[in-house]
């Protein structure tokens, strides 16, 4: 009964604050266990103080730790006091209790040192593991940004520099120590933008969170680099500002290699002089934002006979006096702070900006002019003698466009050279719209052939010894269908910057030898270009030219500049040459007197006759005399030609007085106003007539019908709008 | 093994924080351990004088959990999946599953690394139970690292203890999502234990102080009724009885429903046809 009442009592207690944890079972088992220990521990012989410290040590291992637990299990052995019977046993019970106060009480002690100490290690373990996390990423990120390609750098917001990656060290070839001991204000750099510093204020002080700039920097060795700079701003836990990180870049080769293929974007290779996209860029800049009372002007300049030096002396040569030129026009424009570009070839441009006083386009354009007179000196050669022609246009810089102002300048040019080369003209707006640009020209030249508008006029070389006819030189005019009869020099310098100067050769050949052949022209002469000379077909077309007019060769005389033969380096025209020769056809060197050639070349190829360059008679058109010096040259040059057996031929006589002077040196042939204006074959309405100009010299020629007296007539605007112009260059 | 999942530095902060209640030592404390610290005890301590009736709750709770484990295992199912496992105290999962079949195998996952790292030192020796550290809201991290850790076949059933978890995820944590997730992770054949508070049988100044306590602790607490409960079951067959009182579930004995309804937990298994 009383082991009964017993287990009831434990299960009793259990159940109250018992271990929910075990099943039934298990439960009812730790309360039988628990009387078994009670009952044993109370016989006569037992240690009841080792049982009882056993029960208080069963019910701890059950998790019955709470005082309540210690109070309920007294309560058990207490209430089974009545029951024990005898004195012994009571004290065996009392001895009981108080081993299971000790037992439980050591056991619940045990216990919590144990799990104390086991919370603690599992939460000191847990926080070593935290902190190694925390000091892996750091080292990976501490890594990654010691070995990042960028520099790095964290300064705080007093700009004190904190950290700096090796990169950046790198960068600067500043050490760690030498970085933190300047300000970030100390990277200041003299071509730093104002926005730059504003924006790093302003993320300092948190109204900005992030900003990017391009920034410049000085190393330690003084070199400058550029970088794409990005500063971030980093906040503390309240938000506060609290540090800035920097992310520079170095773009410095990226930078230095942009600035180049700028500057070769923007610059001539040549010379070294902008270009004409920079030129452009000027322009359009000086037109878009033009400051009250703005004054543009524009210089075009163009080479006079650089086609010449280039074909007869050789590109190298060309490039040489290109790159002499350059030299000379941009010290020339310094004074005035023109800006001088190439624009292409032998075009130059100067562009002119200011106050209307300060502007004085004209006077630049002639201290340009003045700077090439000089002869130029070409490494190696003989000093080589260029001018040049300007086209100036001056205007309001407000409301101008780029394109007008240098279609003016085109113009003003073509004026220039029109008005005899080495000059310097201004536009005339009313000029405009009775002028043709150079790229007009260029979009018209194909198919002139083949639209028929090439027309050939023809001027008499009168025989100063009798009067009579001793040949007609053909010269080409372009009958534009709006802008009427155009001179050579409008359009055949550009057609031989193609190969447009092909078929126009071939088609004045053709019509020269036609016309030849329906006259009573004793000869022709026909102006050759060098890019005939250089055309394998040049010598076939001749041929057939000849045969299909059935021509004598003899008649057909091939005028060729002095200065481009005389220089030929190459073998192909001097083979043309010969092959003309061996056909029969007659030589005449033009323009002779005009290149650095001797005389002597003249024995290279078997000349018939030779042109006194027209230049000789420039000095006696202002009605000058030839010096006597002068005359004695001149007349030094007919004796030398005739004792090679040449006929001399002097150009662009206009005057009587001019007239007496080449006869006084002995020349045998003239040509020239004077004599007579060119004329196309059929001159008149009366086209069936063969019509031979006649020639009464010394008399100037006066064309029937034409009441005008010789001295109204020199300047003939009937047959060109303009001067004859030969083909030639 | 658990540890290197340590230095996942997508929730373990830049330091434990021992003086915040964590609802894993407190838990301890109401059964009767010492696995815990001052802010626990206090925190605990304060719900119990509020509702004395607690330890007791949390015995009923982690007594359920035997029976469902036991349960489960003469189903036949030899893998537990415990999430929010907590400080293993005493009656852990591993302990009565291997104790009535010894290839039994269990994965603790826990997010209080306190209690994963004493979880290790207890399992230490055991080859066929480990302790991860993850977030039952981050299912697709947290089953990487149990797939990674190669403890678990997929093709066999596997048991997803939620017990005493879900009422610490909120609503804007989308639970049911999450279930669904872990859900579809399991093979056919596996099992869902559950059991979760609810304020459904108790004065609302008992379970709102509760509340008010938990918002101090690492995680709130967020009741919820039977029938949420059961909807957390979707895609699973509920075992008779269904959701019941923690206590009714499977009792060893008999139990008054007044005895019962002192444990205001609904608990549940189901298994996922």
């Amino acid at each position: 009964m009383t082991q009964k009442k017993l287990i009831a009592g434990w299960e009793q207690a259990l159940r109250s604050a018992g271990d929910p944890l075990a099943s039934e079972q298990e439960f009812a088992h730790l309360a039988e266990r628990l009387t078994m220990v009670t009952l044993a521990g109370l016989t006569p012989t037992a240690d009841a103080d080792a049982a009882g410290r056993r029960l208080g040590r069963l019910l701890a291992d059950a998790h019955l730790t709470a005082p309540r637990a210690i109070g309920q299990a007294l309560m058990v052995l207490a209430r089974y006091a009545p029951d024990v019977g005898d004195l012994h046993r009571e004290q065996q019970l009392v001895r009981m209790q108080g081993g299971l106060a000790a037992g439980h009480a050591a056991a619940v002690q045990r216990r919590l040192l144990l799990q104390q100490e086991s919370i603690h290690q599992a939460s000191s373990s847990a926080r070593d593991e935290v902190a190694r996390a925390l000091s892996d990423s750091e080292a990976r990120w501490r890594r990654l940004v010691d070995q990042a390609p960028v520099g790095i750098a964290v300064g705080d917001i007093d700009g004190n520099v904190i950290e700096v990656n090796h990169a950046l060290q790198n960068m600067f070839g500043l050490s760690v120590d030498e970085m933190r001991s300047m300000k970030i204000q100390e990277y200041i750099h003299p071509e730093d933008g104002a926005a730059v510093w504003q924006q790093y204020a302003d993320t300092a002080q948190g109204v900005l969170e992030e900003f990017k700039a391009e920034k410049r920097f000085v190393r330690k060795d003084g070199e400058g680099i550029w970088t794409n700079l990005s500063v971030s701003l980093i906040r503390d836990p309240d938000g506060d500002p609290a540090f800035m990180v920097a992310v520079i870049e170095d773009i410095t080769e990226r930078y230095l290699l942009q600035e180049r293929l700028q500057h070769e974007a923007t610059h001539d290779p040549l010379t070294g002089l902008p270009n004409r996209v920079l030129f452009l860029q000027r322009l359009d800049r000086a037109v878009a934002d033009p400051g009250p009372g703005d004054r543009i002007a524009v210089l075009f300049i163009d080479l006079d006979g650089f086609k010449f030096v280039n074909d007869s002396r050789g590109h190298i040569v060309g490039d040489r006096v290109l790159i002499a030129v350059a030299e000379r026009l941009s010290e020339a424009a310094l004074p005035s702070g023109a800006f001088v570009a190439r624009l292409a070839g032998d075009e130059f441009v100067a562009l002119l900006t200011g106050g209307s006083q300060d502007l004085v386009p004209m006077q630049v354009a002639e201290d340009l002019l003045a700077a090439l007179k000089q002869p130029l000196k070409v490494t190696g050669q003989l000093p080589v003698q260029v001018g040049a022609s300007v086209g100036v246009v001056e205007l309001a810089a407000a409301g101008s466009n780029s394109a007008e102002i240098m279609q003016a300048a085109d113009l003003a040019l073509h004026a220039a050279k029109e008005a005899g080369k080495g000059r310097v003209v201004e536009h005339d707006p009313q000029r405009k719209a009775g002028q043709l640009t150079r790229f007009q020209v260029a979009m018209q030249l194909p198919g002139l052939v083949e639209r028929g508008e090439l027309a050939l006029v023809y001027q008499p070389l009168v025989r100063l010894s009798d009067g009579d006819l001793h040949s007609v030189e053909a010269l080409l005019r372009w009958k534009h269908p709006t802008m009427g009869s155009l001179s050579p020099d409008m359009f055949i310098r550009i057609a031989e910057e193609n190969a447009a100067i092909l078929p126009i050769g071939r088609w004045v050949l053709d019509r020269a030898c036609a016309d030849l052949a329906v006259s009573d022209w004793p000869a022709v002469n026909i102006n050759v270009s060098v890019r005939q000379l250089y055309s394998p077909q040049f010598v076939d077309d001749l041929r057939r030219a000849l045969d299909r007019a059935e021509l004598e060769p003899s008649r057909l005389r091939v005028e060729i500049t002095e200065s481009v033969v005389m220089n030929l380096e190459d073998t192909e025209p001097i083979a043309v040459l010969d092959s003309m020769i061996d056909l029969g056809v007659r030589l005449v060197m033009d323009d002779f007197g005009t290149g650095y050639s001797n005389l002597a070349a003249l024995r290279r190829l078997p000349w018939h006759e030779l042109k006194l360059a027209g230049t000789f008679l420039q000095s006696t058109r202002s009605g000058r005399p030839w010096s006597p010096t002068d005359q004695r040259i001149l007349k030094t040059l007919v004796d030398l030609a005739h004792s090679l057996d040449l006929l001399v031929t002097a150009e662009g006589v206009e005057t009587a007085e001019q007239d007496a002077q080449i006869r006084g040196i002995g020349c045998d042939v003239a040509q020239g106003w004077f004599y007579a204006v060119p004329e196309p074959l059929h001159p008149s309405s009366d086209v069936t007539a063969k019509r031979v100009p006649p020639v009464t010299a010394p008399t100037p020629v006066i064309r029937p019908g034409s009441g005008a007296t010789p001295n109204q007539r020199r300047k003939p605007t009937d047959t060109a709008p303009m001067n004859t112009i030969q083909v030639r260059r | 093994m658990g540890g290197s999942t340590l230095t996942n530095p997508q929730w373990v902060g830049d330091d434990i924080d021992l003086s915040r209640p964590s609802v894993s030592r407190v838990y301890d404390f109401y059964l009767g351990g010492f696995h815990n610290f001052g802010p626990d005890r206090e925190m605990a301590e304060k719900a119990i004088a509020g509702w004395p009736d607690l330890p007791l709750i949390m015995k009923a709770n982690r007594a359920f959990l035997r029976r469902g484990v036991t349960y489960m295992v003469e189903q036949g199912v030899r893998q537990f999946l415990d999430i929010g496992s907590g400080i293993p105290t005493v009656g852990n999962v591993h302990e009565v599953a291997q104790g009535l079949a010894p290839d039994a195998k269990i994965v603790y996952v826990d997010n209080d690394p306190v209690a994963v790292a004493h979880s290790k030192s207890l399992l230490e020796g055991n080859a066929n139970a480990a302790v991860l550290a993850g977030d039952f809201t981050d299912p697709q991290e947290l089953l990487e690292a149990v797939e990674a850790l190669g403890l678990l076949d997929r093709s066999q059933p596997i048991a997803l203890l939620l017990n005493a978890l879900l009422h610490f995820i909120p609503e804007e944590a989308k639970p049911g999502e999450l279930i669904a997730t872990y859900r579809d992770w399991t093979p056919p054949g596996s099992y869902l234990l559950m059991c979760h508070a609810t304020n459904e049988l108790h004065p609302s100044t008992q379970t709102e102080e509760i509340q008010e306590l938990y918002t101090k602790a690492t995680a709130t607490m967020n009741f919820r009724g039977r029938t949420e409960v059961e909807a957390f079951f979707e895609g699973y067959e509920l075992i008779e009885p269904g959701v019941s009182l923690a206590a009714l579930w499977h009792p060893d004995s008999e139990i008054s429903l007044e005895e019962a309804e002192r444990v205001p937990g609904w608990a549940g298994v189901g298994k996922k046809p």
